[in-house]
């Protein structure tokens, strides 16, 4: 069964514990950043932050401000881009559902980076290769939670079966909904369903996530049968500036 | 959207360096199947064009990929899903033809034509998938101006054919005369193809009308890549003066991927 994680924006708290979490587990870096105007930081995702907490300020309708946090990092699309146009086959999909990426067959071409919908896959300098969230696979295959969930005191991360972890997101849903709150699910079937569930309490673009995820490779069949059309166009004209001389000549 | 790849002045070249090969080769193809005796040297020069471009080509991509030998793993799979994956296979398979096209075009002994013809089928249609793959491969990224795009295609093949010709005519010795038509509708169905192309960019072609790369598309692409060229080939058949509008298709075709290339990059 696949298997999920789920993101609770109503239960953060904006402690970062993920984040250093993450970090830590991987052996990722600190990374040179700067103070740039708020608690969040570093400013994205990167090659050494595979997971950090977004901040977001909002203005409530009745004139409040609020304070939103998201815990995020890469999302396990069922269609996964970076999966799609990688040619290597370095990045490749877990039976549990992660989109896991080999170091040892990335050759850098970076053509994930510019596939993701998300800007979640980053290419490292220092390697030559690319670098995202692997889901934690030598933790989840030894049956323990991915370094994330394993550290967040409030519940806002879990992680688990995806259906199970659907329905315990409806319910949350359902119980914002009753205090008045307008949350959303996301990634319930953004590209076909994501392996990371998120209950956000502003709308996704608010917090930097895109309304309608798009699949990258969506477009090859189009793109190509209209290469295929100038291609018919271009080579019959061809042939007619070759045949065309030998007509006249024949007169 | 995804983060910016950074494929800067490697792919800039690639994507150029390959079309011309591509174009060079359909033609060189083109002209050995369908042409007659005295078409022989424009097959001759057009499959000369194409062997050093591919190669040439391959040097460029492995040195944007930066781990020479990590270039190979381009190899270890066949996924018809990415187009990169396809198109490194593509781009094998015609460098080979392009080898063998060249050997039996040097070599001319009787019954090579034959030979030749058999591979110049599977080598054009490679020709036509190298010309245009790069742009179907910008149009399956996440990436700002590219996302979704169907016609950098078409635009990119049309011009592989237009620098096809143009590398052709500079470097043949009494030129390609019997091209000029062609050559004419080419430009002008680039023309075309590059309306179509700002038309489905909407409110993002002011990045090329009047933003930061509008230099780069109104004088190298518009006017250096198309309306010249297109006004001297009408005007003069003069062998210079078609070789100097062959150069300008040349550096027109140049801007045109680096106009495209850095539109999605910016």
């Amino acid at each position: 069964m696949a298997k999920a994680f789920l993101v609770d924006a109503s239960k953060c708290i904006g402690c970062r514990g993920c984040q250093v979490a993450c970090k830590q587990w991987h052996s990722l870096k600190a990374e040179p950043t700067a103070f740039l105007g708020s608690y969040e930081n570093p400013r994205d995702l990167s090659a050494q932050t595979w997971r950090k907490v977004k901040f977001v300020e909002t203005v409530a309708q009745d004139g409040a401000p609020r304070w939103r946090f998201l815990s995020d990092a890469c999302k396990h699309c069922t269609d996964a881009s970076c999966l799609a146009v990688c040619p290597t086959g370095a990045l490749f999909r877990r039976p549990w559902g992660a989109v896991d990426l080999n170091q040892d067959v990335c050759n850098g071409c970076r053509y994930c980076v510019a596939a993701c919908p998300f800007g979640v896959v980053t290419f490292n300098e220092a390697t030559g290769r690319a670098n995202k969230c692997i889901m934690c696979p030598d933790r989840v295959e030894a049956g323990l939670d991915p370094a994330c969930v394993s550290t967040c005191p409030t519940g806002a991360l879990s992680f688990g079966e995806r259906g199970d972890l659907l329905a315990r997101a409806k319910r949350r849903v359902a119980e914002l909904r009753q205090r008045g709150e307008q949350p959303r699910l996301y990634g319930e079937r953004e590209l076909s369903g994501l392996h990371a569930l998120y209950v956000l309490q502003e709308p996704p673009e608010a917090y930097g996530l895109p309304a309608k995820p798009r699949f990258a490779i969506a477009g090859v069949l189009p793109g190509s049968l209209l290469s295929i059309a100038a291609s018919a166009v271009m080579g019959v004209a061809a042939l007619v500036a070759f045949r065309e001389r030998r007509v006249k000549k024949g007169e | 959207m995804g983060k910016n790849p950074a494929w800067t002045w490697y792919i800039v070249w690639y994507f150029f360096v390959g079309g011309l090969a591509a174009g060079a080769y359909m033609l060189a193809a083109v002209a050995d199947l369908f042409g007659r005796r005295e078409d022989r040297p424009i097959a001759k020069l057009g499959y000369s064009i194409a062997l050093p471009l591919v190669l040439l080509s391959t040097i460029l991509l492995t040195l944007d990929l930066g781990m020479p030998l990590r270039t190979l793993y381009m190899f270890r799979l066949v996924r018809l899903g990415s187009p990169m994956s396809v198109g490194s296979w593509a781009l094998l398979g015609f460098g080979l033809a392009s080898l063998v096209s060249l050997a039996l075009v040097l070599r001319d002994r009787p019954g090579d034509l034959r030979i030749r013809r058999v591979v110049a089928v599977p080598g054009g249609l490679l020709g036509f998938f190298i010309a245009s793959y790069t742009g179907v491969l910008l149009g399956a990224t996440n990436r700002p101006l590219w996302a979704g795009n169907d016609w950098i295609g078409p635009l990119f093949l049309v011009s592989a054919f237009s620098t096809g010709v143009a590398g052709l005519a500079v470097l043949a010795h009494d030129g390609v005369a019997r091209l000029r038509r062609f050559h004419l509708l080419a430009i002008g169905a680039e023309a075309l193809l590059l309306v179509v192309f700002l038309g489905t960019l909407g409110a993002q072609a002011a990045l090329f009308l009047s933003g930061s790369l509008a230099a780069v598309f109104w004088v190298g692409v518009v006017v250096v890549g198309l309306v010249a060229p297109f006004a001297l080939a009408l005007a003069a058949r003069a062998r210079p003066l078609e070789a100097v509008a062959a150069i300008l298709v040349l550096v027109g075709g140049f801007a045109l991927r680096y106009l495209v290339l850095t539109g999605g990059q910016t």
